[in-house]
Formats: structure tokens, C-alpha cells, sequence
């Protein structure tokens, strides 16, 4: 469980007072350790210790569970007056507390005090004996902030570990869902927990997930985007390739289709990974709601993605290279519109989407009490007034408020974000080369998704590379039926690929 | 991949100094109509150029015309467009030009270096609408059209509406006008311009502001094309007859007299609302005779003539009035067309497809054999409705006694 | 352990890279308007051409190009024509970077310069070179149902604005089969069927072996009555004698259209399609020729991305016009073009009937 040290170790002392000592040293004297000495009436010729830091523990069980039995204990019949076997009766009979454990070195005590146990001394014994006390206060389980629904649970993560793997073990109660949990930052001593269902996930994956975690050697890991930049296949992409996810039910989902997840304490976010280029389109409400009103919303998510990226590139080309692709009447209105306006079309496109991209910014960071007074400033001074003051022309305010709504219909903000950036990119191909200009990104961006790979599953799969078994299709562009729905997604070796057995449509049901 | 990436990033750089093909809606003169004229051995090229402002501006259109017309002369066409830069302050953006008016001393001189034109040139598209103009096509293009704010759209748009209701006239592209003169036939027909009325240009906004305008542009005769040239000019009726043999008539409206051989007034008229013209060629003694075969449908309009029309024997001999009427129209369009001996009927393509080889030996010739030949016409006209009344008001008004 | 790609990509890869740009032009335009049929026969010839290629193909199912030529011709001579032939497949290739820019000059960007136009489509080419034979056989099939979608509605499109008119077609066989014959061969095999030649380079790396000729077959067969489709509707559309006249008779076709004032000039668009055909052609082109080089070579196959991408590069403004652009292409190319489409496969395939027979001699006369 714990993460082998690699320097070495100090055993502790046979001496109380110099236990007490080098952990109170170890911690610079920090005024949140607790150090209670006192003495029980079994033995009342040895002192003994408890150790812990306040905050990080429950101080009802200390007392109850702990310093009250401590104290008033008998030894039983077989033990009285051996003292020296005090500790193994503390273990046996006195701490009545589930998780306990003894250490013989320093590091190994302090280590396991940070994490929220209390450290228990007896003089002349030179280990301590450990007992899990955790309980600081955290926050109640809430509902989802980013990634709400309005069919299914509104349930989300909270910072604590504890609880999220909790909140997923509630969902898939199966032995099969194995966690492994890992220690990762030289100082935060975060954990991060490794989920995946047990028969269904393909190990090879699980393993290299291990394999990626175990070579993070930074000082802290404070959310699990750390986590995320470095077991990434490939760290100089737009494109996310590790999904993530507030929702329990949607890494339940990940996990029984075979995915990994990575839950980190201290986050709300967990990772799940392989994962796809088309998985970012997909909304747990998706799985929630009838199958044909999922599949339209979730063709409108395509088109509104392809529309975020591409929109302003498009009028760009269309109104300053390729006039002669509009209507005659539009392009009269637009030409009319265009009447003073003293920038070029791409400069105009560029200041408008700049700006849109600060008041979302703005609109992200300031206080929310002052939310309302931006979004007037934004629609009415930077719309209304410009348009009206001839700075941009109207044309143009449509088509950027309409990308900029259709990039919030992506499920996922770190895909929404990519199109903002990649957006730039095009719109300035856009403005030097025209539609030639939209064909050479878009190709690149193409070639790029193609190369890319999440945990040795392609990206575009199971589109590029396809064709292997229709039953892939069933839930990337459309969702099926559920009775449907019968192979894994996922375009790799699992080893259960077959998620229910297939023919299970119900039958007509006649009155 | 390091390199390859370095590369495409210092190309993005590069790209960021020149925009060669930008631009922008403002820097360009949007033209909606061109007309071509050939005065003291040059060409004239009119542009009619839209005003935005005037059309769809805050401002609100109607003070000012939408529209404003300037020429240019030159030895040929694009060097008369590039000279039209010493006036326009804006470049000229020819991709939404709606209409070509050729003007009749122009068409005579010979419309071959405008196709070329045509041909070669990117932005110019071959969906333009052609016209002969009867005066000079700077007179058409200066027209004010009343409803409409664009005259070069407004003409567009009446030959469409020509096409939809009656087709005496077809609406010709540029397109339309290659493919003719390319073909065997080397001879095409193209729809021609008036000016209609007192002779008063309607060219000021103003005079838009009464009920009747002065004069109107309106379509009118059809003229006809050999090589390049214009040959002669066919009126309405003939033209009419042309769209019939060639299969261009789909809708359109023939008024019939009550007696047989078309005696007396037309005081009757049938709505063809399809139809289908077939031509064969056959050679008969040395001779080719066209079959043609009309298969047309339509409803009654208007009905002037006794009889009871619930009897299917009236509606046959309504039929056979309508089929006849149909019959004079094509025989009187095509002894016009016999005379010109200008083949815009494509009689010579067909003669081509179906016996290439005759074609061989015939092909020279055939501006001579082509007056010779005979057309052989078989028309057949389908009432399928009388419209909502039965007998005619005139016999219903007829009361015994009176 | 060399990259691979499924029968379903292959199939798709034959369809997108035999389109091309074939619809761009009217090809077998001298047999006037019997051109679709030249183009049928040629699609015909093209396919027992194929015959040849999957037959030796099988004989190495994993071998590339390089190595086949090693193999019939012995370790010197055979390495000296894979270099040759690699050179080829990047003239080719050049050809297409070339059409690019010629095509974006004419329709698109007429004041660009084509060196920017032609490194921007190579620059990406490149990007695809770099990444491998499995990302090409990925994009193509990203791109594909672009293609047949935009294919599709570009052929309803024409129809429904009635510009189709079959009679064009008449008369079938004006002349005689001579002008059809002398339209089909060499010039309509070479381009664009007998190009298939590039695919002895990647069916080494098609990982169900099985299935190749299957698919090749059907594919091919599926992709010809497509091209003979596009040329007689081209034909249809244009007649013979405009058809000729034109320099991009897809393109003048598409200006046709006009449907509801809405849909209009939609040859920009057509134009993007053709880029989709050109730039799988020139990636495809591309790897077959650093491939075929790697493997005559022995160096290693990264290391050969960009030395043949600059060559491609450098190689495509050797020609000063469209006009010796398009001269080149038809008189010169097409003379040599047959050298490598069918000589050397043909001598090839004789040669390993003979080793073969060799072989089997040698082990009757070890065996007795």
C-alpha cells in the first residue's frame, strides 16, 4: 500500500520521551501535534503516548474509542504483571478501532499521521502501535456543478478519497471492482486511486496505468490534473485524451465499459482513461433519456462542435475570398453592413472573438455578485454599441455569439476549450488563404486526431481506424436501444467484450 | 517531426505578410447587369453597379437609385473592364452579374470574343442570363423596373417568369448560348429587349413615384444567331412557335377560335400546363421531314363557344380546336425560321445523333438543305379539366324565348 | 513490428485514391463522346492489371514493393529499380503537389503564389508521411464519408437542376472502336487505374491477408463504374465539344448549377473535394516512395520523410506553366508511365514462374 522509501529508515527508540521527541522534531515543533502522555491503571509504571494531529482526526473516537479504554484497561488474568506485553494487549483487547497497525521506523509513524491515524507509545516498547482516527470535517456530498442533467443521480464527487471510491463502490457492488491506491508527491503524499472492474478491463491497460503512476516523481499532486499531464500519451496535443468526470455514475459507466479510473484525494475530478475522441461527446444524460432524443441531441453536439471551430473561419472565407458562394441579397445586406466598418474581416472577426473570449474569462474569475453587471456590459456595450458605433458589423456580433453558444453545448470543457484555441488557428488560415486555407488546418487537425492515442487505443476509433464490427457504431454518432448495445465500446483486447448477451429486445407488448 | 512542425509554424509566419486574394465586402463593386455595345469600332461595356447602402442601409432605401450605370470602351472586353478602374473607386466583382443585354450592333458584329471572354475567366459564370437588346444595351441597363430595386435581377427575374407562365421566350444563358454554338448547328436564339412606351427613359427614381411609368424594358422578339452573328429578329408568335419545336414550352397559353381552320376571333383560351415535344428525323426521297409530335395537357380557361361541355364529344372538339391552334403556331414559327435559314431548331444535331454518318456528308451543306427540309406535324392536345363550370356563360345566358 | 491496417481501410483506400482527381478532368476526351466507354475499357484493362498485381503480391504476402524487386531480380539489380521506382512514385507524387497548385490558381486563389499553396498541401502530406502508413489508412477513412456524401449530393444536385441530357451520349461509337481504343491505352490506363501499382507497396501491410484480393476486386470494380459514371455525366452535362473546350470540366459543371438562388456556385466546395482526391494522392504516393526507398536502402524509414519531401518539393517548380504542366503530363509521363505499371510487374511475374519452376526442380532432383 504504501510507497517503498527510498532513504532510509530510523527505528524508533525503546525510549518514550525520545519517540516523542524525533516526531515532534520530525514536525518542527508545528503547533497542531497533539502529545498526550498519561498513564493507564494495568501498568501503571510504564507511560505511555498518543500522538496526533489535530484537524486531521476524529476527537470523539480519540477519547472514546481510545484514551477512555486506555486509561481505565485491566490487564487480562494471563497477562497481569507483564508489563512488556502491554502493547500486544493494547492491540488485542484495548483499541477498538478497525484499522490498526504497528511500525517500527519514524517515517513510517509520521507518514501514517499525516494521513489522519494516531500514533500510540509505550515506554520501553520500540514500536508504535497505529490506529486509523481520520475523520476530519469535509464537505457533504453535493450535485454536480459542470455536469449537470436533468434525468439521472445528482450525486457528485467531494475532495475526499475515502468517500468517492465509496460513492462508486455504492453503484457497482461487485467484488470485481478492484481499487489499488498510491501514494504520488515527494510532499503532498496524495493518493491516487486506481479503479477498474476486475475480468472486464483489459490488464494490460490497468498495468500501464500503474506503470505511467509509478514514475511520477513530483514534489505535490494537488488535483488530478497533475495526474492527468503526465500519464497522457501524448503531452503536445489540443486534444484531451484522458476524460474527465465529476459524476460517479459516469466513471461507473467508464469502468463498466471496461476504462480505468484514476480518482486522486483532494479533487473532485476523476480521470477515466482509454478514452476516445467521441466519448467527449457523450452526456450521462445520454444513457438516461430515450435513445432517439439522446441520438439528435447528440448529432446537434457534433455539428454545434464543428460550428465552434469553424463558423468564424467560415464567414471569414465566405464574406472576404468567396463572395460569390452567397446569395445575391445576402451578400447586398452584408456589403451594406460592411459600409465603414474600418477593419478587415479577419482583424474584426479576431477583435470580436477576443473579446468574447475576456468576458468569459471575466466571467469565470470575478465575484458572483457581480456576474449580472458583466453580462449586461457584455451584451449591451460590447454588442449593441459597437454595431451601432460602426466598429464591427452586425454580421459578424450573429456569428460570433452563435459559436460561442454552440461551444457550450459540449459536455466536456476540456474539448469545448480545445475548439476555442484551434478556432484561432483556423480563423487566421481563414483570413490569408480562404477556404484553402479552412482545407489545410481542418486536414491538419485531422491528421493530428488520427495519430493520436489514448492508453494504445486510437483516438478516432472505432471511425479511424473502423470497420472491425458494427456493433462499435452502435453508441458514437447515435445511441442505440439498450437491449442494443451489446458489445463494450471500446476499440481494444477486453477481455469480457460483450456487455449483455444480444436478442434481448422486448417484445411487443399487445393489449 | 520537430523540423516538419518548425516548418509548418514559419509558414503560418509567412503567411501573416500577404493576403493576395482578400477582398473585403467593402472594396468591391457588386454588378448586377453588363451590357456590351459596339460603338465607332470599339467595344462599350455598361456596368450597372448595386449600391448596398441604398438597398439595405440603416438609412433606408428609396431617396436614392440602387443602382448606378457607368461605360467603358476598348479593343476587347477585359481591357474595357480594366479601364473601368480609371472611374470606379472599387475593384468590379462580376461573380453575381445576374444578366449579359447584347446590343443589336454589337450582337451583328459578333458575340465570339464575349464567350471567350467568358470561357477563360474565373469570376464571370456562365449561368448569366443573355439578352439582344433592340437599342443599345446602356438604354436597357438604365432602366428603373418598378417593385424591383435591382434592374439587372428585375429583367432575370422576368424571363423567369416568362418560362414559368407562357413561354414565348427561353431563358438563355451564357451557358446555353456555348453549347448551340458549339454544336453542329452552329446557331442559337436569344430572347431580345425593348424599351416599351413613349420612348422616355424611366432612368430617375422619381418618376417611380407614379402610378404609370413612362416606358417599360419588356421582352420582345427572339433573335437568332448564326456563327456568332445576329441574323434577323422573330416576333412573339413566331418565337412561340420555336419554343414549341424545340421542346421549351412547358406552360403557357393559347387562345382559340370556336371554328375550324381558326376563323374568326379567339375568344377562347386553354391553359397547357405540360408538355412534351418529340422530333424524328426521317429521310424521305432525297429529302428529310421532321416528325414532330406535341403531346400537351392542360385545363380551360376561358370558353367562348356553344356547346354543352359535360359531353365528351364537345371536349373532344375543343381538343381538336386547341390542337389546331397549336399547329398554325409551330407551322408560322417555323416558315419564319425556314427563311432565315438559320437552323436554331437543332434539326441538324438531331439528323447528327441519329445517323452520324449521313451527317458526314450533309454537314456543309447544310445551311442549303436545311430550308428544304419538311416538317410533318402530328399535335395532341388533352383537356383533363374545364375548369369549375360547365357550359359556357354565354350558353347558359341563352333562354328560350328570348 | 511494421504498422498495419485492416481490409476495410484497404478498400476505402483504393476508392479515395482512384478517385483522386480523376473526376476533375474529362479524360478520354479524344474519343469525343464516347469517352465513358474509353473509360470503361480502360477501367477493364486496369482490372486484369490488378490480377497481375495481387498475383504477385501473394507470392510475398508480407514483402513491399522493394522487396519483390529483390526478389525477381537479385539484391542489386532489384534495389537499383526500387530506387528507380521509388523516384517515380515521388514524381508522381510531385504531379498531384503540382495539380494543387495549378487547381487553386485557376478556381480559388488566382494572385497566390502556388509555392505557398503547394508547401501548405505537401507541409500536411508530410505531417501524414511522418506519422506512418496506419495514420494514412485513419485520415482516408475520416475523409471518405466526406467524399461519397459530398459526391452524392453533387450528383443529385446536378440532376435536379436538369442539366443532364442523355442525348449528348449520341452517337454511340461514331467511328468505329478505333478512337476509343487509341483514347483507352495507354493514356486512360496509366491514369488513374494502372496506378494501382502503389499498392504493391502497401498490401505487405494490410494485416487480414486473406481478404486482400476480395476487396481489391470488388472495390476497384465499385470505384470504375463510379469514374464511368462521373465521365458520362460530365459528357451529359457539357457535350462533347465543351467538354473538350474546358479546362476543368467538373468545375465548369458545378458553376451550372443553380438551384431555389440558393445553391449556388458551389464549385468552391468542388473544389475542396478535389483537394481531399489530390491529397490523398499525394500522401499515398508519398509513402509508397519512402517506403519502396527504405526498403532499397536500408535506411530507416523516418529518416527518409523529409529528404523525399523536399525533392517532391524542389521537383514541382521545375515546370514553368500549366500548359507544360499538363504536356509533361500527357506526352511524357504517360510514355514512361507503362514502364513501371505494366513492364516491369509482366517481366516480373514471367521471371517468377521461372524460379519457381527452378525451385521446384531443384527439390524433384534433391528428393529422387
Amino acid at each position: 500500500m504504501t510507497q517503498t522509501k527510498k532513504t532510509a529508515l530510523t527505528p524508533l527508540s525503546p525510549s518514550l520521551r525520545a519517540n516523542v521527541q524525533a516526531v515532534n522534531a520530525r514536525f518542527g515543533g508545528s503547533s497542531d501535534l497533539v502529545v498526550r502522555l498519561f498513564r493507564s491503571d494495568a501498568a501503571p509504571e510504564r507511560e505511555l503516548g498518543l500522538l496526533y494531529i489535530e484537524g486531521l482526526v476524529n476527537t470523539d473516537v480519540i477519547n472514546e474509542s481510545l484514551l477512555a479504554p486506555l486509561m481505565s484497561m485491566k490487564l487480562p488474568p494471563h497477562m497481569e504483571g507483564k508489563s512488556d506485553r502491554l502493547m500486544e494487549a493494547l492491540r488485542t483487547s484495548v483499541v477498538s478501532i478497525g484499522s490498526v497497525k504497528e511500525a517500527a521506523a519514524l517515517e513510517e509513524g509520521i507518514q501514517q499521521m499525516t494521513d489522519g491515524w494516531c500514533l500510540i507509545f509505550v515506554d520501553g516498547n520500540a514500536v508504535a502501535l497505529m490506529a486509523a482516527v481520520g475523520g476530519a470535517k469535509e464537505r457533504a456530498i453535493g450535485i454536480p456543478q459542470t455536469q449537470t442533467v436533468i434525468r439521472g443521480p445528482q450525486r457528485a464527487f467531494v475532495e475526499e478519497l475515502g468517500t468517492n471510491i465509496s460513492l462508486i463502490r455504492r453503484i457497482i457492488r461487485s467484488p470485481d471492482l478492484h481499487v489499488q491506491t498510491h501514494k504520488i508527491g515527494t510532499q503532498t503524499h496524495s493518493s491516487v486511486a486506481v479503479l477498474h472492474l476486475h475480468g472486464v478491463a483489459d490488464q494490460g491497460i490497468v498495468k500501464e496505468v500503474y506503470r505511467r503512476l509509478a514514475a511520477i516523481d513530483l514534489d505535490g499532486i494537488l488535483e488530478s490534473g497533475y495526474i492527468e499531464e503526465f500519464i497522457q500519451d501524448e503531452t503536445f496535443t489540443m486534444f484531451p485524451t484522458l476524460l474527465n468526470s465529476e459524476r460517479p455514475d459516469s466513471v461507473a459507466a467508464g469502468l463498466l465499459e471496461g476504462r480505468v479510473a484514476v480518482l486522486v484525494d483532494g479533487t473532485p475530478i476523476a480521470l477515466i482513461a482509454p478514452t476516445t475522441f467521441f466519448s467527449f461527446f457523450q452526456s450521462a444524460e445520454d444513457y438516461y433519456q430515450r435513445y432517439d432524443i439522446a441520438s439528435f441531441v447528440r448529432t446537434i453536439r457534433y455539428a454545434a462542435y464543428v460550428m465552434s471551430m469553424l463558423l468564424p473561419a467560415l464567414y471569414i472565407a465566405v464574406t472576404t475570398f468567396h463572395q460569390e458562394m452567397l446569395p445575391t441579397t445576402l451578400l447586398i445586406s452584408l456589403a451594406a453592413q460592411r459600409e465603414g466598418v474600418p477593419f478587415p474581416g479577419l482583424v474584426e472577426a479576431l477583435l470580436m472573438e477576443m473579446t468574447f473570449e475576456v468576458l468569459r474569462e471575466a466571467g469565470l474569475r470575478m465575484p458572483r455578485a457581480i456576474g449580472p453587471a458583466i453580462s449586461i456590459v457584455g451584451a449591451l456595450v460590447l454588442g449593441q454599441s459597437a454595431v451601432q458605433a460602426g466598429i464591427v458589423s452586425a454580421g459578424m456580433v450573429i456569428v460570433v455569439s452563435f459559436t460561442a453558444i454552440s461551444n457550450f453545448v459540449m459536455p466536456e470543457n476540456n474539448m469545448a476549450a480545445t475548439s476555442r484555441i484551434i478556432r484561432f488557428g483556423i480563423m487566421i488560415m481563414a483570413g490569408m488563404l480562404g477556404f484553402f486555407g479552412i482545407f489545410i488546418s481542418v486536414l491538419f487537425v485531422l491528421i493530428h486526431l488520427a495519430s493520436l492515442r489514448s492508453f494504445g487505443v486510437p483516438y478516432m476509433s472505432p471511425v479511424a481506424p473502423g470497420g472491425k464490427s458494427g456493433g462499435l457504431w452502435r453508441d458514437v454518432f447515435v445511441r442505440v436501444p439498450w437491449w442494443a448495445i451489446v458489445l463494450r465500446p471500446l476499440d481494444m483486447k477486453l477481455r469480457n467484450p460483450k456487455r449483455q448477451r444480444s436478442g434481448r429486445k422486448p417484445p411487443a407488448q399487445r393489449h | 517531426m520537430k523540423a516538419i512542425r518548425l516548418l509548418l509554424l514559419g509558414s503560418l509566419l509567412l503567411l501573416q505578410t500577404g493576403c493576395w486574394n482578400r477582398v473585403e465586402l467593402n472594396d468591391i463593386a457588386i454588378i448586377s447587369a453588363t451590357g456590351v455595345d459596339w460603338e465607332n469600332g470599339k467595344w462599350v461595356l455598361t456596368n450597372q453597379i448595386v449600391i448596398p447602402k441604398a438597398i439595405s442601409g440603416q438609412a433606408g432605401g428609396g431617396r436614392t437609385a440602387a443602382v448606378n450605370v457607368f461605360s467603358s470602351t476598348g479593343d476587347n472586353f477585359r481591357i474595357a473592364i480594366s479601364k473601368a478602374s480609371q472611374e470606379s473607386s472599387r475593384r468590379l466583382y462580376f461573380s453575381h452579374n445576374q444578366i449579359v443585354i447584347i446590343g443589336q450592333e454589337a450582337a451583328r458584329k459578333g458575340v465570339g470574343p464575349l464567350l471567350e471572354a467568358y470561357l477563360r475567366n474565373h469570376d464571370s459564370r456562365e449561368t448569366v442570363d443573355v439578352f439582344l437588346s433592340k437599342g443599345t444595351a446602356r438604354l436597357m441597363l438604365e432602366q428603373l423596373i418598378p417593385l424591383e430595386q435591382i434592374p439587372g435581377a428585375a429583367i432575370q427575374r422576368m424571363i423567369v417568369n416568362e418560362e414559368m407562365s407562357s413561354s414565348s421566350y427561353r431563358q438563355m444563358t451564357i451557358h446555353h448560348v456555348l453549347m448551340d454554338l458549339l454544336g453542329h448547328t452552329k446557331a442559337t436564339s436569344i430572347p431580345g429587349l425593348a424599351l416599351a412606351g413613349s420612348g422616355e427613359s424611366t432612368d430617375r427614381v422619381d418618376m417611380l413615384s407614379q402610378t404609370s411609368t413612362p416606358s417599360k424594358v419588356r421582352l420582345s422578339e427572339l433573335g437568332l444567331v448564326y456563327g456568332d452573328k445576329l441574323v434577323g429578329w422573330i416576333g412573339e408568335e413566331q418565337s412561340k412557335g420555336v419554343m414549341w419545336l424545340t421542346n421549351h414550352v412547358d406552360k403557357t397559353t393559347v387562345a382559340f377560335a370556336c371554328t375550324a381552320g381558326g376563323k374568326g376571333r379567339q375568344g377562347s383560351s386553354a391553359r397547357v400546363l405540360h408538355s412534351v415535344t418529340k422530333v424524328k428525323p426521317q429521310q424521305q426521297d432525297g429529302k428529310w421531314v421532321m416528325k414532330v409530335n406535341i403531346e400537351a395537357q392542360g385545363t380551360l380557361l376561358e370558353y367562348d363557344c356553344g356547346g354543352d361541355l359535360m359531353k365528351p364529344e364537345e371536349i373532344w372538339e375543343v381538343e381538336r380546336l386547341v390542337e389546331e391552334r397549336i399547329a398554325s403556331i409551330v407551322t408560322d414559327g417555323w416558315e419564319v425560321v425556314r427563311k432565315h435559314k438559320v437552323d436554331v431548331l437543332g434539326f441538324g444535331t438531331l439528323i447528327y445523333k441519329h445517323h452520324p454518318k449521313t451527317w458526314k456528308v450533309i454537314e456543309r451543306n447544310w445551311k442549303e438543305e436545311f430550308p428544304q427540309t419538311e416538317i410533318e406535324l402530328n399535335v395532341n392536345m388533352k383537356l383533363s379539366s374545364t375548369g369549375m363550370s360547365g357550359k359556357s356563360f354565354k350558353e347558359a345566358q341563352k333562354k328560350p324565348g328570348l | 513490428m511494421q504498422q498495419q491496417f485492416g481490409k476495410f481501410q484497404l478498400a476505402i483506400l483504393i476508392i479515395v485514391f482512384l478517385i483522386g482527381s480523376t473526376p476533375l478532368f474529362e479524360l478520354g476526351i479524344p474519343a469525343k463522346q464516347d469517352a465513358w466507354i474509353a473509360m470503361l475499357v480502360a477501367a477493364a484493362a486496369g482490372l486484369l492489371l490488378t490480377v497481375v498485381y495481387l498475383t504477385l503480391h501473394k507470392r510475398a504476402p508480407n514483402a513491399g514493393l522493394g522487396e519483390l524487386y529483390k526478389y525477381h531480380f537479385g539484391r542489386y539489380i532489384g534495389g537499383f529499380i526500387a530506387i528507380v521506382h521509388a523516384l517515380w512514385f515521388a514524381y508522381e507524387s510531385m504531379r498531384n503537389v503540382r495539380d494543387v497548385g495549378e487547381l487553386t490558381t485557376m478556381a480559388l486563389l488566382s494572385f497566390t503564389p502556388k509555392w505557398i499553396i503547394m508547401f501548405l498541401i505537401l507541409a500536411v502530406a508530410a505531417y501524414t508521411a511522418s506519422k506512418g502508413v496506419e495514420v494514412l489508412a485513419r485520415i482516408i477513412q475520416l475523409l471518405f464519408p466526406i467524399v461519397i456524401l459530398s459526391y452524392f449530393i453533387v450528383i443529385l444536385l446536378v440532376f435536379f437542376s436538369g442539366l443532364v441530357k442523355v442525348n449528348q451520349l449520341l452517337p454511340i461509337m461514331e467511328n468505329g472502336p478505333m478512337p476509343i481504343l487509341k483514347a483507352a491505352f495507354p493514356n486512360l490506363l496509366s491514369f488513374p487505374f494502372a496506378q494501382m501499382v502503389v499498392f504493391l507497396v502497401l498490401f505487405g501491410h494490410v494485416s487480414e491477408k486473406k481478404s486482400i484480393s476480395k476487396v481489391t476486386y470488388w472495390s476497384q470494380i465499385g470505384v470504375s463504374i463510379f469514374l464511368v459514371f462521373m465521365n458520362a455525366l460530365i459528357l451529359c452535362v457539357l457535350g462533347p465539344e465543351l467538354a473538350e473546350l474546358t479546362a476543368l470540366p467538373l468545375l465548369h459543371v458545378l458553376q451550372l448549377v443553380r438551384l431555389a438562388n440558393f445553391l449556388e456556385r458551389l464549385d468552391v466546395v468542388v473544389t475542396l473535394l478535389l483537394f481531399i482526391g489530390l491529397f490523398v494522392k499525394i500522401a499515398t504516393l508519398y509513402i509508397a516512395s519512402v517506403l519502396t526507398a527504405s526498403m532499397a536502402t536500408g535506411w530507416s524509414y523516418r529518416a527518409l520523410v523529409f529528404p523525399i519531401g523536399i525533392l517532391i518539393y524542389a521537383a514541382s517548380f521545375l515546370e514553368p506553366n500549366n500548359t507544360y504542366h499538363i504536356w509533361i503530363g500527357l506526352d511524357v509521363t504517360l510514355k514512361i508511365a507503362p514502364l513501371f505499371q505494366i513492364a516491369l510487374p509482366l517481366v516480373m511475374l514471367v521471371v517468377g514462374i521461372r524460379k519457381k519452376y527452378r525451385s521446384a526442380a531443384l527439390d524433384g532432383a534433391q528428393g529422387t
